[in-house]
């Protein structure tokens, strides 16, 4: 049973239609919002995947030599391949870094993208780099999941509370701020949010169907933990949604309810049993995921044992126990460092994300989600798990580190209480017989959702960056002896991806700015680059303090030549997704930003300022590598 | 206060327990009398021994190595340094790394290894306990079905099975794999209800008594058993098949069904197995870290290639389907047998869910090896089973209307009496097996050589308590003979094994022929149990030729350990070294 309509139901066309064109132009406007962009790559995270999949790529051209060279082999029977050789061509060649950051299947999309991109046109530039169209491969995945999870959005909120807040829901998300920002980014939130929208749906359709026959309780259990898996494979930060899921299964395993109309032969006692193997078969599905993460790298390694070749990847297992497991306790320790004012954090993103008006609408909509208050419309089941879904992860990051990338989901998930509150407001018209007001507030409070939620925040949040300007500077005065002009940056992980992994030197770790200059210009550095983010470098002695001391002692020795615009820098989305310090801190320091030079990247050439060369250490510097 | 239903009940308990109570006594003397005398008998018992010794000697090592630097530690004094602790762990490390994929089993003999300081018969303890435990599981199962009389003729059954009693006295992998197997049968018996609504029953066909976490339960134990026994890995369809066919699914329900039986029984399984995995996976990634390889096969490789030279020697013989009709026949007994018939030919008739699930469980593992290399071992799982089956044809409760007018009363009671008595010699025949193998090797040792080659090398390791490099496996070319005694080998040790496998294997035939031709004088040595038919039976690779060698002269001399000076090939080939 719905609210009192203002009208008649929408027809399965016109869902199609509506659907059709939410869909269809959400993903053309996310497409065409990241072709746009000149430099297409942010900040430390996109870069990173970008990295990933283009090393998944090379290992995929190579195991394509690897096949032709053995098609070749056994047509002619001239010995051209050899194992050994292969290995050694790859170790040698490949590009990018290898997968660090257990985010397996986030690489996979880009992986996917990249190749679907292989050969295609994108931009015109003069400069190498921007003329490989692959560059763009890890925003329009994101933009590619962006568009798909429109549809979904409207089958949860149809399976919550019917088809016309569906349509209101998916429109809304269609033009959400918060949503086009991460479809445009390359940061791993546009696929988390797809995947919650998809654990969502899986959830409460095998809900439905346990409803129906509780003595079957594989019936979408599995398929939920694989898509939960699948959630914490693009990032392991999807484990604390996950984890609502989890708890709100355990939570109604406690419970008994009464039979349903569908199964009257079953009584309440077995029912825990049945839901708790639910809960079993939703851990088996996280599980098996994650097992299938691992599994290439036990088959690589057992082949290479196979040929008795010694090779050590990262596996998937050690990223999450050395990489993942150090940066959760980071969050445990980040409790010390709160503040009240960080609570601010994420309404505050909220309505500058999605707008006022659907920031409104979604506080309300949560009130009345489950029902509308004094209406006799039943319980909706499902409902109280998605406002769990909007509000822990909020609350959670509120109290730990409350960057803005971290409230993504929950930001996504407020079209849907929006589209819920529109439906609310018109029942109460309707209740009251103004049909007509109704249906003109109901068309009202959409326009306003979609024109202030959307179309004008699009604007200060599309910002660009200038990256590759500032690479393309250095590197086309490199001498013409050296490929990548070695250079000190802020953000090699950018560097890698426009100039190659060769490009940076990691910044010497010595007391002394100028000294650990003059190392660097020995190692071959000739160029510093600094972006803003050198400000966040340092947070009362958190972070890369020694780095930072240096980054300013060399800024305070030299002169920075031609600094390039880089309006991103400057921009508030830059700052909060860098929200290390108290949140009232990172806005005062935004309002800094002129003064910071935050929209300049500033080049600095190493060898004229930091004087006389430095006689490098007999020891052998380590390879440039991810920095966490 | 009790209710009258409650007291009935608690009784109907008390009579299943005390009849588990006094089977189980009853399965103890043939399993334990003289168990001091059941060392290892032929190749895997060695191989069992070998690999638990490596277990339990590199784990004591280990606990050394732990404690220094628990010492180190503790007080800052010097005493633990990595080179010097790999040497001592290599030094101290005796027996042989896991050679099959049996990881649950050597381990269980490790601990056997542990509490007897070594004892060769350790092995068979392990076995002979699960022996003992697997009758009283059968007697519970039993009872759980029909009641705990026929329970009690089931147990007795299998306490008095020749067959099973062998394998409850040798360190084969099969005694303790068969108590898990049983074990996971055993609960997906018990979901029927109560006593009060047995398994099977009316009122007792509740399909959703057999809830999932009952499945995951009978895949984690079914998953203990594979890793006592990889080849219980195939059979896993055993359970599967029967928790199927408990569930009765509806037409519609059918394929979700069996996904949702075959995902709870076998993912337990295969993360047994994936656990089983995990200690060389991490040592692969440590030994990574310092560019280097595993130099042992993984658990999963071992399987692999166990299942690869399964598959290499098999081949598909429709002639040996008459292999375990055959065995039943010989090794039960005549009482035993013709229960056994009885019993099959009831549930046949029967049609119910348990006699259906035992006629799957007696015939389902079997079926694969009838038609390719049936080994005698590969029937064990289904010892329960028939035990089972005989059990209920045992009972005179169940016998038709017209035998049991003829026979009623007493003169029944003493008919299954009879039956049972009459298997009673085939029970304690494994009993007085020994192996010639012990004073063979002590021989050996007096002989002084410092290599023996042998056709059981893995078993004469044991009794030499040698490391397995200095006993060599049996030649199949001169070449490999003058090999050997250029090695420093002073004796080859022939025993039923090398005659069994020279009926199969040309290159040991000729060998073993250049021996008898050259008019060598062996030193012979009794070897008992080599005189069972089960040992041939384990090599049987084709029904007519292993019955051939029964009925043939090879078989006059399976009784002796025959002990080649390879002095006299020095004496043709050259100087020794």
């Amino acid at each position: 049973m719905s609210a009192p309509s203002t009208g008649e139901r929408p027809t399965r066309w016109m869902i199609v239609l509506v659907i059709a064109v939410a869909t269809i132009g959400g993903g053309l406007t996310r497409t065409c919002e990241v072709l746009r962009n000149p430099s297409p790559l942010y900040l430390w995270d996109d870069a990173v995947i970008h990295l990933e999949a283009q090393y998944l790529v090379s290992m995929v051209d190579a195991l394509r030599t690897a096949r032709d060279q053995r098609r070749e082999e056994r047509a002619t029977g001239k010995d051209v391949f050899r194992v050994e050789d292969a290995v050694e061509r790859f170790r040698r060649e490949a590009a990018g870094v290898p997968p660090t950051f257990g985010r397996p299947l986030h690489d996979l999309a880009a992986l996917v993208t990249m190749e679907a991109l292989r050969g295609r046109a994108i931009a015109g530039s003069t400069w190498g780099p921007l003329g490989d169209p692959r560059l763009w491969a890890v925003p329009l995945t994101s933009a590619i999941a962006g568009a798909l999870t429109i549809p979904l959005a409207f089958l949860v909120a149809r399976r919550l509370w019917g088809p016309e807040t569906g349509l209101r829901a998916a429109a809304i998300l269609a033009m959400s701020g918060a949503h086009l920002l991460y479809s445009m980014e390359g940061f791993s939130e546009a696929l988390l949010i797809l995947l919650l929208y998809l654990a969502l749906w899986v959830h409460l359709r095998g809900r439905a169907a346990v409803a129906a026959r509780p003595d079957r309780p594989l019936a979408g259990s599995l398929g939920l933990g694989l898509v939960l898996g699948a959630g914490m494979l693009v990032h392991f930060r999807f484990s604390i949604l996950a984890a609502v899921f989890l708890v709100a299964d355990a939570l109604r395993a406690g419970t008994a309810s009464a039979p349903t109309e569908a199964a009257p032969g079953n009584a309440p006692a077995a029912r825990t049993p049945v839901r708790l193997a639910r809960l079993f078969w939703v851990g088996v599905g996280i599980a098996a995921m994650l097992a299938l993460a691992e599994l290439p790298y036990y088959l690589l390694l057992m082949a290479a044992k196979q040929r008795g070749i010694a090779v050590h990847p990262k596996t998937y297992l050690e990223q999450v126990l050395f990489v993942l497991a150090p940066e959760g306790l980071g969050y445990a320790g980040s409790l010390v460092r709160f503040r009240l004012g960080n609570l601010l954090t994420y309404p505050f993103a909220l309505v500058y994300l999605c707008g006022g008006v659907v920031a409104v609408l979604a506080v309300l909509g949560l009130r009345h989600s489950r029902s509308a208050s004094g209406s006799a419309e039943p319980r909706r089941p499902g409902v109280l798990l998605v406002a769990a879904l909007f509000a822990l992860p909020l609350a959670f990051y509120s109290l730990t580190i409350p960057l803005l990338r971290y409230g993504a989901t929950s930001f996504a998930l407020a079209p849907l209480f929006a589209g819920r509150a529109i439906e609310v407001i018109e029942s109460r018209f309707a209740e009251r017989g103004r049909l007509a007001v109704a249906r003109w507030t109901g068309a009202a409070l959409m326009a306003a959702a979609l024109v202030e939620g959307g179309l004008l925040p699009l604007s200060r949040l599309v910002v660009p960056n200038g990256y590759a300007v500032a690479l393309e500077h250095i590197v086309t005065r490199a001498p013409s002896t050296s490929a990548a002009s070695p250079h000190l940056t802020t953000t090699p992980p950018i560097s890698w991806a426009l100039a190659g992994t060769g490009s940076t030197i990691p910044i010497p770790r010595n007391e002394s700015a100028v000294s650990a200059g003059r190392e660097a210009v020995a190692l071959g550095a000739r160029w510093l680059v600094v972006d803003s983010l050198v400000d966040f470098m340092d947070i009362d002695g958190q972070g890369f303090p020694a780095e930072a001391r240096f980054l300013r002692g060399v800024e305070e020795a030299c002169r920075s030549t031609s600094p390039v615009p880089n309006p991103f820098g400057a921009s508030l989305v830059h700052d909060l997704e860098l929200n290390y310090r108290p949140f009232l801190d990172t806005l005062a320091l935004h309002r800094d930003a002129a003064a910071r030079r935050a929209d300049l990247i500033r080049l600095y050439p190493l060898r004229p300022c930091v004087g006389a060369p430095f006689v490098p250490p007999p020891s052998p510097v380590a390879p440039p590598g991810p920095r966490p | 206060m009790l209710g009258s239903g409650e007291r009935e009940e608690d009784r109907r308990r008390s009579v299943i327990a005390a009849a588990v109570l006094v089977v189980t006594l009853l399965a103890v003397p043939p399993r334990f009398a003289a168990l001091h005398d059941a060392g290892p008998f032929v190749w895997d018992d060695g191989i069992h021994l070998l690999e638990g010794r490596w277990l339990e000697t590199g784990a004591a090592a280990l606990a050394k190595s732990a404690e220094r630097w628990r010492t180190e530690r503790a007080t800052g004094e010097d005493v633990w340094r990595l080179d010097p602790e790999v040497q001592f762990l290599t030094n101290e490390t005796q027996g042989m790394p896991l050679y099959f994929p049996r990881p649950g089993f050597a381990a269980a003999v490790a601990i056997a290894l542990h509490y007897t300081h070594g004892a060769d018969w350790s092995g068979a303890l392990v076995s002979a306990i699960a022996g003992v435990l697997t009758v009283a599981l059968v007697t519970w199962i039993g009872a759980r079905l029909w009641g705990a009389r026929t329970g009690a003729l089931a147990g007795v059954a299998l306490a008095l099975s020749g067959w099973h009693v062998a394998y409850s006295r040798m360190a084969f992998a099969e005694s303790l794999s068969v108590l898990f197997a049983t074990a996971a049968i055993g609960l997906l018996v018990a979901a029927g209800g109560g006593t009060r609504r047995p398994y099977g029953s009316a009122g007792g066909d509740d399909p959703c008594a057999l809830r999932t976490a009952r499945l995951v339960a009978i895949g984690l134990v079914w998953g203990v058993a594979c890793l006592c026994q990889d080849r219980l890995l195939p059979i896993a369809l055993v359970p599967v098949v029967l928790a199927y066919s408990r569930l009765a699914p509806s037409r519609g329900r059918r394929a979700a069904t069996a996904l949702r039986v075959l995902l709870a029984i076998g993912l337990p399984i295969a993360l047994l197995q994936a656990l089983a995995e995990l200690p060389y996976y991490g040592a692969m990634l440590a030994l990574a870290h310092f560019g280097r390889t595993l130099p042992y096969p993984t658990h999963v490789e071992r399987i692999l290639r166990h299942y690869a030279q399964g598959a290499a020697i098999s081949g598909v013989r429709p002639e040996n389907l008459p292999t375990y009709p055959f065995l039943y026949a010989r090794l039960l007994g005549p009482g035993l047998a013709i229960a056994l018939v009885a019993g099959v030919i009831a549930a046949v008739r029967r049609r119910d869910v348990p006699s259906r699930a035992l006629l799957v469980w007696l015939v389902l593992p079997i079926a694969p090896a009838s038609l390719t290399a049936a080994g005698a071992r590969y029937a064990a799982v289904t010892l329960p089973a028939a035990a089972l089956l005989a059990g209920w044809a045992l009972d005179p409760a169940h016998w038709p209307a017209r035998l049991r007018e003829r026979v009623s009363g007493h003169a029944a009671w003493v008919l299954t009496a009879l039956l049972i008595a009459s298997s009673v010699p085939f029970a304690v025949a494994p009993v007085r097996w020994t192996s010639g193998h012990r004073e063979a090797m002590a021989v050996a040792k007096d002989m002084g050589v410092r290599c023996v080659v042998s056709t059981d090398p893995f078993v004469d390791a044991v009794y030499l308590d040698w490391d397995p490099t200095r006993v060599r496996q049996p030649p199949r070319t001169g070449a490999d003979l003058t090999d050997a005694w250029a090695y420093g080998c002073g004796i080859y040790a022939v025993d039923a094994i090398g005659a069994v496998l020279r009926t199969k294997d040309r290159g040991l035939d000729e060998v073993l022929a250049s021996f008898e031709d050259a008019d060598t004088q062996p030193v012979r040595l009794p070897n008992p149990a080599a005189e069972s038919i089960l040992f041939p039976f384990e090599y049987n690779f084709s029904f007519t030729t292993t019955l051939r060698y029964l009925a043939g002269p090879e078989r006059e001399r399976a009784g002796t350990i025959r002990l080649y000076p390879l002095s006299s090939l020095a004496r043709s080939e050259g100087a020794p070294p």
